[in-house]
């Protein structure tokens, strides 16, 4: 009897002592969390709420928010300007997405020769990926491709007559996607770390069984690199589709001449803070989300057929 | 036991925490009868500057009331405003442009001035006030008075050898006429007149001029489509003439900052500009350039059909706390000779005679033109113009102007912006 008794005050004992002990190492980590945990929940939870719930009123910022249920969504299906919006977005990314995954491999392959030098290109072409979205490269790229801009100076050298590239209907989305694609650095740099990564003795192997570098590059190499350029492809595609900066400051806020750079970040803009409709903004947001996920998904499930995860040859 | 290093780490947790706590507390007024009052505008350096001697002129002279001044320039500002006042959180007073005018007075955001106690309104002429009252309500002090004119560049001219015009009788095809013969003279290096269809002033007076107006006074549209055909069909007319700059001049312009403009590039001979802007144009070209009026459909100034336009308000916000105070800095800015002897004209030419007056000996050359060019108007300036109705800022006439250039024809983009203007109006009232 006793002996039950000591063993179930000692029972006792133990949990009393190590559930207070947990607890104050817990308390301890939600203290320093606790800053990250509020900027989370106040700065990105809260307001995608409030989108969402805006996204259902009439909000002119200046006054109380009306409740008109989807009156917003109905209005994107008749909207001329969303439409052409979306039709510049996705051509925008259609063509610059290719040319920049083309460029950052392309460039990353020739810096893999280890070349004299090689950390100072790495950092040259990096370079453009960290000041590719600021307002001072926008401004730098409309001197540019600007009427009396530096390009057709260059071109007057060889004899050809330039027009103004960004004020051109035709050319101005154009000017967008090069700037885009100047910024290939950072796909690059990951692409760099990844034909690295591929077993020297597979390529050895290759080129004694008399494959030449372009069989090596395409039969090894890309297949090997296919999760990397599946994953650049995704964060290139939802960067692609959020742009704003670029088409704001190069257009003047406008979309360009005659909507020619009108990208959905814009369009968007404009709806809040030109027209003051912040509820078709809230929901305009919430299309992109969409249209977002849906070319995310898209990519996750076309990946089955060509991206090749090395663990799964096992 | 308590551990030393938890008890270390949860006091510096504790700190880190308090210390980023206080740095989001504002400064809130101090006890007693100091007063803080917050101030804002656009603008570029120089007019910071002036207007921040101003601001410590008043300080000086009332050592109870500090203001603390926010600035930005003229594309950021509405955007901000629009979000402090999401938060209730706009500045007591406030630089304000008559397109914004109406949409934050009918929206509660703005102070009715008239009941604003100790301002004094004595000195402002009645087409100021006019021009400040929407819906019976006064919300904006007009701080100065602008109107529309011709900039010329009086060194092209020269160098095309072609004279100024005689600004009091001519006509819009006296004006085409003049622009074709500038770009014909200058053999390629400058057109005559730069588009200038990104701003809609020049089409209020277009409308007067066909004896319309481009809002009626209870905030309706009342511009034609076929008006507005008409001015656009004239911008039209003048490009392929030669006579203006191309639209791809036009457009990169129309994008960029004031000292990218034709004008100041020395791209084009002329453009349509508010009359204040003189000054800084004249610094940001370097060449001379002069103002000159409008012309007209009948080419006789009695059918002038200019009209003072406030160039900016200063309004105060509803939610102020300090109203006298605030009413106090108003009168400071709008009525003090001190005050006055620092900004000059650099706002536009202030609406109260006895300040023009005043400040006349001071003005520098540029300056002095200005201020000639607007008072000389008095003799043919027609009545004051009501706020702009709320929603009609929200169209940019520049995208309208764009799709004409390139390539839609006149009156299709005429109905689509008269009908668009109706819709906007309609929808924010």
């Amino acid at each position: 009897m006793a002996v039950i008794r000591e063993l179930a005050g000692m029972r006792r004992q133990r949990r009393a002592a190590t559930p207070s002990r947990r607890k104050k190492g817990d308390r301890l980590a939600y203290l320093f969390l606790a800053p990250w945990l509020i900027g989370l929940i106040g700065v990105t939870l809260l307001p995608i709420l409030a989108s969402f719930l805006l996204s259902f009123t009439d909000y002119n910022l200046l006054s109380d928010p009306d409740f008109v249920g989807f009156d917003n969504y109905a209005k994107m299906l008749d909207d001329p300007s969303l439409a052409a919006s979306l039709q510049v977005t996705l051509t925008y990314v259609a063509i610059s997405i290719p040319l920049i995954l083309a460029f950052a491999l392309g460039i990353a392959v020739l810096l893999d020769r280890g070349m004299r030098g090689l950390s100072f290109y790495r950092s040259v072409y990096y370079l453009p990926s960290l000041l590719g979205a600021s307002v001072a490269v926008a401004v730098l790229w409309r001197a540019l491709f600007g009427v009396d801009g530096l390009v057709n100076e260059a071109l007057g050298v060889v004899g050809i007559e330039g027009k103004g590239w960004i004020s051109d209907p035709s050319t101005a989305l154009g000017t967008l996607v090069i700037l885009n694609v100047w910024t290939f650095g950072s796909p690059m740099v990951i692409f760099l770390a990844g034909l690295r990564q591929i077993p020297a003795s597979l390529l050895e192997a290759a080129s004694l069984d008399g494959a030449g570098p372009v069989r090596r590059f395409f039969s090894i190499s890309l297949p090997l690199l296919s999760p990397l350029i599946f994953f650049n492809l995704v964060l290139q595609t939802i960067q692609g589709l959020q742009s704003f900066t670029q088409a704001y400051v190069i257009s003047g806020g406008s979309g360009g001449p005659v909507d020619s750079t009108l990208l959905i970040g814009l369009y968007l803009y404009k709806a809040a803070f030109t027209n003051f409709t912040m509820g078709y903004a809230s929901a305009l947001a919430w299309l992109v989300l969409l249209i977002t996920a849906v070319v995310t998904a898209l990519a996750f499930w076309s990946s089955r057929y060509w991206v090749f995860y090395s663990e799964d040859a096992n | 036991m308590p551990n030393p290093r938890r008890s270390a780490a949860l006091a510096l947790a504790v700190l880190v925490g308090g210390a980023s706590l206080t740095a989001c507390s504002s400064g809130d007024a101090d006890a007693g009868e100091e007063v803080t009052l917050t101030f804002s505008w656009w603008g570029n350096d120089a007019r910071t500057e002036r207007t921040q001697e101003v601001i410590d002129l008043f300080e000086q002279e009332n050592p109870n009331i500090t203001i603390e001044a926010e600035y930005t320039d003229w594309s950021g500002y509405w955007d901000k405003l629009a979000t402090q006042s999401a938060s209730g959180e706009t500045a007591d007073i406030m630089q304000f442009d008559g397109g914004y005018l109406s949409t934050y007075g009918s929206n509660g955001l703005l102070y009715d001035l008239n009941d604003l106690e100790g301002l004094d309104t004595e000195s402002i002429p009645d087409w100021a006030i006019t021009s400040g009252t929407w819906d019976g309500s006064l919300y904006g002090l007009a701080a100065s008075e602008n109107s529309g004119a011709l900039v010329a560049n009086t060194s092209l001219f020269e160098e095309a050898g072609i004279e100024l015009p005689d600004d009091t009788a001519w006509t819009w095809d006296d004006l085409a006429d003049l622009a074709s013969r500038l770009s014909d003279a200058s053999g390629g290096e400058f057109s005559g007149i730069d588009l200038y269809g990104f701003s809609d002033y020049s089409l209020g007076a277009w409308a007067r001029q066909h004896g319309e107006e481009l809002y009626s006074d209870d905030g309706e549209v009342g511009i034609s489509a076929d008006t507005a055909a008409s001015w656009w069909q004239y911008q039209l007319d003048l490009l392929s003439s030669g006579a203006s700059t191309t639209a791809a001049q036009y457009s990169e312009s129309a994008a960029g900052t004031l000292a990218e403009h034709n004008i100041v590039t020395g791209k084009a001979a002329l453009q349509f500009w508010p009359a204040n802007q003189l000054t800084a144009l004249e610094e940001a070209a370097g060449d001379d350039l002069t103002l000159l009026r409008p012309p007209t459909v009948e080419g006789s100034s009695d059918d002038y059909s200019a009209y003072y336009n406030v160039s900016m308000y200063w309004a105060v916000s509803a939610t102020t706390e300090h109203p006298e105070e605030a009413a106090a800095f108003l009168n400071f800015l709008e009525n003090s000779e001190e005050a006055a002897d620092i900004l000059l004209v650099e706002r536009g030419l202030p609406v109260n005679e006895s300040i023009v007056e005043h400040i006349e000996p001071a003005l520098t050359e540029n300056d002095a033109e200005v201020a000639t060019y607007l008072t000389d108007l008095a003799d043919v300036a027609g009545e004051g113009r009501a706020p702009t109705p709320p929603g009609a800022s929200s169209l940019a006439i520049g995208d309208y102007t764009s799709r004409v250039l390139f390539g839609e024809s006149a009156t299709t983009v005429a109905a689509d912006f008269v009908a668009d203007l109706k819709t906007a109006i309609a929808d924010a009232g």
